[in-house]
């Protein structure tokens, strides 16, 4: 496992796209430690490593084709009242670049 | 008295009487929402509410919603509501659509009046981490209410409403069902669409809801259980009428407790009611036995939700990037990376984002195997044994939490190092998938606690079943801050 560093924690903040300050830093590092322990009773659970991973909790997920039925999209007009800027009859996007 | 003190089931036999319109009880509820001081609301829908209303001037006695107030957590979608989940990154969002069980609300004819505030994106325990600040509990300003679906809970103990749709990942229904002396269901994963809700951790995430009384719950449980294709985890099995369970004797009576976290809680007041409520059960024919559940086990439960819980939000919410909906940055971003990022970090609290980075931590390829997947073969393990558990027994039986409700001044979200089983063994519910619910039991002072039960899964209508018979026992119906007399 990574060792947890400011520098780790820093860059691992970035690539989910936001900043992290100074505070921040040290409080989410101070958690790391407590996470750390808690994982390590984890560890105490016999033959943890031979257990098959739960990712659901029910075996019986079923995934169908729905039936390809035709419905009413909707209203463009109605669309557009929820939108906090438009330009004639479409959404207008923030400018992201440049 | 006014009407909208009374449960579900008693204002539907008003309105049918003529004895209240919907008008008038949704004007009471808009009343009482605007005096509300306990930070409950997001947003409102009275002028809608008021139009709805205003149209009905009859109701069947088969039509057991219709008319009757009601309001749903902000992380639900509702068409034209402005939904922000308590978050900074979702303000001015307005959802295109409802979600599925708003839908069925509607086409059954309860009326939404309101929305209410959560932990920010449902991520966390206290009800004090939303946008807008602390929600507080109606029993006492000075005490959490308990989260995340704080509001929710507040608005149906304050008789704002009478029923309210909450979410459940970890217990955010079911403890503070407890601090509000209110009953408060989570059903079986899969059992209720959750199309419509914001995900947190799909993996364990239910709709819920809080209601006056167990009868009432079994009423919002017959109408949004059923399966629906726009969920994929939704289950293809038949729902029942589970009021019918509550008309005959329980069939199903074995149940158990963990005694290791009962003598955990050094509160005796809450030690002293579960044994008298176990002895009265007993009474009623049903059988009590303690259980060892293994330690290492119930040590492992909050690291194992922590785990899971962060790193399935780190995926869901990577789409909360100021472009799609909510925020919209100020600042003059040069490419889009700084864009999101200006997005992410002022629509985000630090709560969120260090969650966010334990979550990404864990999901790194390095970290994955020690971490994340070591966590779910934990599950595994821990739900191997409840099922073990429910092959001997029919129940587990367990107070909700080891005291009333905190101080705000002494609650946070923050980790602690140490096992922390006795704040977090409702979680043993979501990790399976188990249905559980959690009914008053008693007042310590003007405070009200409550017990919480689990059965196997599908098997709300037992779950009922025992319910009622704890709300006979305790005579704890209805409990309200009305009925307790505090203003």
């Amino acid at each position: 496992m990574i060792k947890i560093t400011k520098k780790v924690i820093d860059t691992s903040a970035k690539n989910l796209l936001f900043k992290l300050t100074e505070k921040e830093l040290d409080d989410t590092i101070r958690e790391f430690d407590a996470i750390l322990s808690q994982m390590s009773f984890i560890g105490h659970i016999k033959d943890i490593d031979k257990a098959e991973p739960m990712t659901f909790p029910i075996g019986e997920i079923q995934t169908k084709m729905r039936e390809d039925i035709a419905v009413e999209p909707l209203d463009v007009e109605e669309e557009l009242k929820m939108v906090p800027s438009r330009l004639g009859n479409q959404v207008k996007l923030p400018k992201v670049v440049g | 008295m006014n009407y909208l003190d009374l449960t579900i089931s008693e204002i539907h036999q008003a309105l049918v009487d003529k004895k209240v319109t919907s008008l008038e009880l949704v004007k009471e509820s808009i009343a009482r929402i605007k005096k509300d001081e306990n930070n409950s609301y997001e947003a409102t829908n009275f002028e809608k509410a008021i139009e709805i209303a205003s149209k009905i001037d009859k109701v069947l006695p088969e039509e057991i919603l219709k008319g009757i107030p009601y309001v749903a957590k902000d992380n639900y979608s509702t068409k034209g509501i402005e939904t922000t989940a308590s978050s900074n990154i979702l303000a001015g969002y307005v959802p295109t659509f409802d979600a599925e069980v708003i839908e069925r609300l509607n086409k059954a004819g309860a009326i939404l009046v309101a929305k209410t505030t959560l932990d920010e994106l449902a991520m966390g325990g206290t009800g004090l981490s939303g946008h807008k600040g602390a929600t507080s509990n109606p029993y006492d300003k000075e005490r959490i209410i308990g989260g995340s679906s704080c509001g929710s809970c507040a608005s149906v103990a304050k008789c704002d409403v009478p029923f309210s749709l909450g979410s459940d990942t970890g217990d955010s229904v079911r403890k503070p069902a407890g601090f509000g002396g209110l009953v408060g269901m989570k059903p079986t994963w899969g059992r209720i669409s959750r199309f419509g809700l914001f995900p947190f951790a799909p993996s364990m995430d239910t709709v819920g809801y809080f209601t006056r009384s167990v009868e009432d719950s079994a009423i919002i449980t017959n109408l949004l259980s059923g399966h629906d294709d726009k969920d994929m985890s939704s289950s293809y099995r038949e729902s029942e009428n589970y009021l019918e369970y509550l008309k005959k004797p329980n069939e199903k009576k074995k149940i158990a407790y963990f005694k290791s976290i009962i003598d955990c809680i050094e509160d005796k007041a809450i030690v002293d009611n579960f044994y008298d409520v176990i002895k009265k059960l007993e009474g009623e024919g049903y059988s009590v036995t303690n259980y060892d559940f293994p330690q290492e086990l119930l040590n492992a439960l909050y690291p194992v939700y922590m785990v899971l819980s962060c790193s399935e939000a780190t995926s869901n919410d990577a789409n909360l990037d100021g472009v799609k909906f909510g925020i919209k940055p100020t600042g003059k971003a040069k490419t889009w990376e700084e864009y999101m990022m200006d997005a992410r970090t002022n629509g985000f609290s630090p709560l969120i984002k260090r969650r966010f980075v334990i979550g990404s931590f864990s999901l790194l390829a390095e970290n994955q195997e020690e971490l994340f997947k070591r966590a779910q073969k934990a599950r595994r393990i821990i739900v191997d044994e409840m099922n073990k558990f429910f092959e001997k027994n029919d129940y587990l039986l367990l107070p909700v939490a080891k005291s009333v409700a905190p101080l705000i001044k002494e609650s946070s979200d923050k980790w602690n190092p140490h096992p922390n089983f006795v704040d977090n063994h409702l979680g043993l519910a979501n990790l399976g998938g188990f249905p559980s619910l959690t009914v008053p039991s008693g007042y310590e002072g003007d405070l009200p606690f409550g017990i919480n039960m689990t059965a196997r899964q599908f098997e709300e209508g037992n779950l009922f079943a025992l319910g009622k018979d704890v709300e006979n026992i305790t005579g704890l119906k209805n409990t309200s801050t009305k009925k307790r007399g505090i203003k």
